[in-house]
C-alpha cells in the first residue's frame, strides 16, 4: 500500500518510520525553495526534484 | 531523529502490493531526479533527459508511464497529446504529434538496469501487471526501484 499525504510534518515521519514504511517527498526545488533540510533528514528516503544538483549539494 | 538503524536493514518487500518493493540505501535521502531532467533543449521523460540526470549524479529517475493504442508502454507524463488522449495514438503517431522521442518502457529500463534506480508512475489502471513482470526482469542487482500508481 503507498500512502500520500500533501504535506510532510515531523509527526508524519515519526510515524512512517514507525510503521517501518519508507518516505519519498515531492519537494521539486528542494535545496531552493527554503527546504534544505529535508536533504539531511535521514527519515526521508528520497527527494523527488527538478534541482538535482541543488540537492546533491545539499545533501 | 531516528532513522540512522535504517542504513542497515536488510532490503524486503511490502506484504500488500506486488508493484511495490524497497531497498534500504544509502546516501539518503535518495536525490530522485523528476522526469529526469528537463530544459536546456532536453525534454523530461526521454532518455537524453535520464542520462542528463544520471550524469549530474541523481541517485535515481522519477518517470510516467502511459499505454499507446498499439499496446506498447510508454514513458510520457500528460493524459492527451493536442486534443486526443495518450492511449488512442499509437507510439509512432504520439512521437509524431509531440515531436518529443518518447521512449518505450522497456528502452529505459534497458538503459536504466544496473546503472541507475527508477521510481515509476503508473499514470492510469490496467498495466501494473505488466510494469511489474518488466521491472522483474529488467531491475536486477545493484538497481533499485519502487513502482506506484498516481
Amino acid at each position: 500500500m503507498v500512502v500520500e499525504a500533501k504535506l510532510i510534518s515531523d509527526a508524519l515521519l515519526n510515524e512512517a518510520v514507525d510503521a517501518e514504511l519508507e518516505c519519498v517527498v515531492w519537494d521539486f526545488m528542494a535545496a531552493t525553495a527554503g527546504h534544505p533540510e529535508l536533504l539531511r533528514d535521514l527519515r526521508v528516503a528520497g527527494v523527488i526534484t527538478d534541482d538535482v544538483p541543488g540537492a546533491l549539494a545539499a545533501r | 531523529m531516528n532513522g540512522l538503524d535504517h542504513l542497515s536493514r536488510p532490503a524486503r518487500s511490502s506484504d500488500g502490493d506486488r508493484a511495490v518493493r524497497f531497498s534500504f540505501v544509502s546516501p539518503r535521502p535518495l536525490v530522485i531526479a523528476h522526469r529526469g531532467t528537463h530544459g536546456a533543449g532536453v525534454a523530461e521523460n526521454t532518455l537524453a533527459a535520464f542520462r542528463q540526470a544520471a550524469a549530474l549524479g541523481a541517485d535515481m529517475i522519477e518517470l510516467d508511464v502511459r499505454l499507446a493504442a498499439d499496446g506498447e508502454l510508454v514513458v510520457f507524463h500528460d493524459e492527451k497529446v493536442g486534443p486526443d488522449a495518450v492511449g488512442s495514438l499509437t507510439l509512432a503517431a504520439l512521437r509524431e504529434r509531440s515531436e518529443t522521442d518518447i521512449p518505450r518502457l522497456t528502452e529505459v529500463l534497458d538503459w536504466a538496469s544496473g546503472r541507475i534506480g527508477l521510481d515509476v508512475e503508473l499514470k492510469e489502471d490496467g498495466y501494473v501487471d505488466r510494469v511489474a513482470e518488466l521491472l522483474a526482469v529488467f531491475a536486477a542487482e545493484p538497481a533499485r526501484w519502487w513502482s506506484r500508481r498516481s
